[in-house]
């Protein structure tokens, strides 16, 4: 079956891919502290916003792909705005300062992560530090994912073909405690072949 | 519900984070002293199935649709350190790959949605360990992670209390009664199919 990979376009060519992912991380963080202390003023909004729009032209990862995956934010916009709607406590500056904040994280991260190979963004992880425990559960996601998505859907199609009703609740829930059966299967054999290359429960 | 970023202000994500990390670093000590070798591809091919079990979507009235989270079934079936560990490591990818969720409110999205289901719904879990009381210990931390969501934004000073409140409890009745339900029922299929994954040491 077909997938769309997550880090879909870090596979292209551009200055911004060949920024060292580490000081891309610390560049977004150091930005998003920053946004949060200073006050709200148009010039340093403007100043951050063309920053963000020249990156994500020299990114060329396509405008419409940053679009769609901004707007996640929009429930919790809707919810200051309902505060603000209701209720005099706040003032309006707040709902726009904190709307322009999450769209400039927002796209800064879709930045980030579309301009990063995957096993690159673990390297720099493990260069700041996080504990190797968390670095092999990230790489067995995402070496499994695709795996255990294919089995998840042949199930779900299987399903599909014996009825022409929309599938119940129940069903579903039945498949997704099979697919931990599954799941716990695959990690035995899993387990196997690291014992077979000379794993001895130890991370390294 | 994935905070993202830019929605708390500095001493929120400071101390939301500072709580998180320490929890993990307490649990990855815990998962240390286990010796037992095979648990470590189990939990990683378990993140794997967490992150799937995520993507698939229940459809409820209204055409609407809601998601899994499955902190409380992870947590049942390997044990809360193991399943807080896994949490926070699908939390972590999602908000660096697929960006629900940012990367400085992580903190506060991992006490949301991992410690709320893997610790405090675990703890109800031990009180009587049945499978319906599974169910209703995700239903009652899916709400705990909404009030904390609230109480999160309300400090720093995004939202009005109530008006917060409410919207986010309503917004998460439906998808924490399907979290229950449909806990129970992957409780059950395992017990039925293969009764004896219910005894994995749970750390």
């Amino acid at each position: 079956m077909k997938h769309s990979f997550f880090d879909k376009y870090s596979y292209i060519n551009s200055p911004v891919h060949k920024i060292n992912p580490v000081l891309k991380l610390i560049l977004f963080l150091s930005i998003g502290i920053l946004l949060n202390i200073i006050p709200f003023q148009i010039v340093t909004y403007i100043l951050i916003g063309s920053v963000t729009l020249v990156i994500t032209y020299l990114s060329k990862v396509p405008l419409i792909f940053i679009l769609k995956r901004t707007l996640v934010i929009l429930p919790f916009v809707f919810v200051i705005a309902l505060t603000n709607f209701f209720s005099k406590l706040s003032e309006s500056t707040v709902l726009y300062k904190t709307f322009l904040n999450a769209y400039i994280m927002i796209t800064l991260l879709i930045l980030l992560t579309q301009t990063t190979k995957f096993p690159e963004m673990l390297k720099s992880l493990s260069y700041l530090r996080v504990p190797k425990l968390i670095l092999v559960l990230l790489s067995f996601i995402y070496r499994y994912f695709f795996i255990l998505i294919d089995e998840a859907e042949k199930m779900i199609y299987s399903a599909k073909i014996r009825t022409y009703k929309r599938l119940k609740i129940r069903t579903i829930g039945a498949m997704i405690g099979v697919l931990f059966i599954k799941t716990y299967d695959r990690s035995e054999r899993v387990y196997w072949s690291m014992l077979l290359r000379g794993f001895d429960g130890k991370i390294k | 519900m994935h905070i993202p970023d830019g929605f708390l202000d500095l001493k929120t994500s400071v101390v939301s984070n500072l709580i998180s990390i320490s929890l993990l670093a307490y649990s990855i000590k815990k998962l240390n002293k286990d010796t037992d070798p095979q648990r470590i591809p189990l939990m990683g091919v378990s993140a794997a199935f967490v992150f799937v079990a995520q993507i698939i979507s229940f459809p409820v009235f209204g055409g609407t649709s809601v998601h899994l989270s499955g902190g409380v079934i992870i947590s049942v079936l390997l044990g809360p350190f193991s399943g807080f560990t896994i949490m926070s490591s699908v939390l972590i990818l999602q908000a660096i790959l697929l960006q629900h969720g940012g990367v400085l409110s992580l903190g506060a999205n991992i006490l949301n949605i991992a410690a709320t289901s893997c610790f405090i719904g675990y703890m109800i879990y031990r009180i009587y360990p049945r499978n319906i009381s599974a169910a209703v210990s995700s239903w009652i931390s899916t709400i705990l992670g909404a009030l904390l969501v609230s109480a999160e934004l309300y400090f720093s000073g995004k939202i009005d209390l109530k008006i917060g409140l409410i919207s986010m409890i309503l917004a998460h009745i439906v998808s924490a009664t399907t979290e229950a339900v449909v806990t129970y029922i992957i409780l059950l299929t395992i017990d039925k199919i293969k009764p004896n994954l219910r005894n994995i040491p749970k750390i």
